[in-house]
């Protein structure tokens, strides 16, 4: 990939990154900073499970 | 030891010099931890979309398909930590530039024309029909009167009403052993006869949010001395499919209350926490957008001004905080026709004037079948869907024609 396109995929992939969040908190109606963490945790690759806010 | 509500005075009045956001500590984790980790997220995103919410996975495995190399991967992961740092650098500049903006809001053309314990009745004046409104207990009243061109009560004063405006969202000590029925008929009554006199007849009257909720008591209280009643976004129904935001919390937020000293009332911090959690994302946004504005534009000045409203509170009285998250929210005794104030329900049936409810189908803190329920108890009332937010519907660009202008056109009808 050129270096132009790496940083146009790099601005896309923090606005879906964000956008992810923010999804969750649509569809939990609240999403609390434990629940927050806990989802980045999973996005990162350290949580032990795909969903794991509280329902 | 039992405190009594003066000993709870001193930090809050220091409370109120807070401009926010707040809880601060809140706002910077939730916005700084969502971008201090992307870049793990990224290199993550390597092995799959496990996190990734089903709105957004697609997007995501499209972004992944593009990026085939070892090196453009180890690129994109540097790129992506990189403006992580940038967006993160943004937020904190933002939210300095909105901390140090010179805002002041514009003093008030209103008089006091009444004031009980720490409540104030607002009197903006003119020769125009006296009309009541009534902000939520939770934020201050200026809400209905932000700024110019984002005035709920300049319109109607230029309508031809004489607005007059209750300010009670700052409890003094009387007030800090109140329960909400006490704020309908030692605060509310009052101030709506105040007006009543004023006029010589019943007077209309608008409640917003959680004032529209007092206000619908209040009609039935005083059925004699309503004749328009406007409800904005006033939640009735605690348990409908898409309940209002923190129902399912309130179970949390009472064993909360249970942990306070005696009478101490719901901190204000506690109440902002519950805000910041309906999206946590939002002020991350909002504060690089604001870094990015003109400082002396007019958006500029009206970021600052809202936000200061919002992150301007102020303890919740005890009796109010487990009337309405235990009776309202846990148990719904408004919908169910057990919400007592002045000792018994409130029957909507009581409620003898014309009724017009506005309540915006995005709205993401009472929705809008909450705010539409009161309808089924009151078969001549009219709905209406402002098309805005729940805030932004008041003060926001299309206020006047999505609400204000509806409003009127129905109140003079």
């Amino acid at each position: 990939m050129e270096d132009q396109e790496i940083e146009q995929a790099a601005e896309l992939f923090l606005d879906l990154w964000q956008e992810n969040f923010r999804q969750w908190a649509l569809e939990r109606d609240l999403l609390p900073h434990r629940d927050l963490a806990a989802l980045i945790g999973v996005a990162v690759g350290v949580g032990d499970s795909d969903d794991p806010a509280p329902k | 030891m039992t405190r009594r509500p003066s000993d709870h005075l001193l930090p809050f009045s220091a409370e109120a010099l807070v401009k926010g956001p707040r809880p601060l500590a809140l706002h910077l984790a939730n916005g700084l931890s969502v971008w201090r980790e992307a870049g793990s997220g990224a290199a993550h995103l390597r092995t799959g979309t496990a996190g990734w919410h089903k709105a957004v996975k697609d997007p995501a495995r499209s972004l992944r398909s593009l990026v085939r190399s070892e090196d453009d991967w180890r690129r994109l992961v540097a790129a992506v930590r990189r403006r992580a740092e940038g967006r993160s650098a943004e937020m904190l500049e933002g939210i300095n530039a909105y901390l140090a903006h010179p805002y002041e809001r514009p003093a008030s053309d209103a008089i006091t024309a009444l004031e009980i314990g720490s409540c104030r009745l607002h009197d903006f004046g003119g020769a125009g029909a006296p009309i009541l409104l009534v902000p939520s207990l939770i934020n201050p009243h200026h809400v209905l009167d932000l700024m110019p061109g984002r005035s709920l009560t300049a319109f109607l004063k230029a309508a031809g009403y004489r607005p007059f405006l209750v300010e009670w969202y700052n409890p003094g000590p009387e007030e800090l052993t109140f329960g909400v029925s006490d704020f309908v008929m030692q605060r509310l009554l009052p101030f709506l006869d105040h007006v009543g006199a004023v006029a010589g007849a019943a007077v209309p009257v608008i409640g917003y949010c959680m004032g529209g909720t007092l206000t619908v008591a209040l009609a039935a209280r005083a059925a004699d001395r309503v004749s328009r009643l406007v409800l904005v976004a006033a939640p009735w129904d605690f348990a409908t499919d898409k309940p209002p935001a923190g129902r399912k919390y309130a179970r949390v937020m009472a064993e909360t209350l249970a942990q306070l000293p005696d009478d101490m009332p719901l901190p204000v911090d506690a109440v902002q926490a519950f805000f910041t959690s309906v999206d946590p994302t939002l002020s991350d946004r909002k504060f690089r957008a604001f870094g990015n504005m003109d400082p002396e534009s007019e958006a500029a000045h009206f970021f600052v001004a809202l936000e200061r409203w919002a992150n301007t509170g102020a303890p919740l009285p005890r009796q109010v905080a487990e009337d309405t998250l235990i009776g309202w929210y846990r148990e719904n005794r408004p919908a169910r026709g057990a919400w007592h104030v002045d000792g018994s329900p409130v029957e909507l049936g009581d409620i003898r004037c014309p009724v017009w409810i506005a309540a915006p189908e995005q709205d993401r803190l009472v929705p809008q079948a909450s705010a539409y329920a009161v309808a089924a108890g009151l078969p001549d009332a009219v709905c209406h869907d402002p098309g805005a937010g729940h805030v932004g519907m008041m003060v926001g660009s299309r206020a006047e024609s999505g609400l204000w202008q509806p409003m009127l056109d129905w109140l003079r009808a």
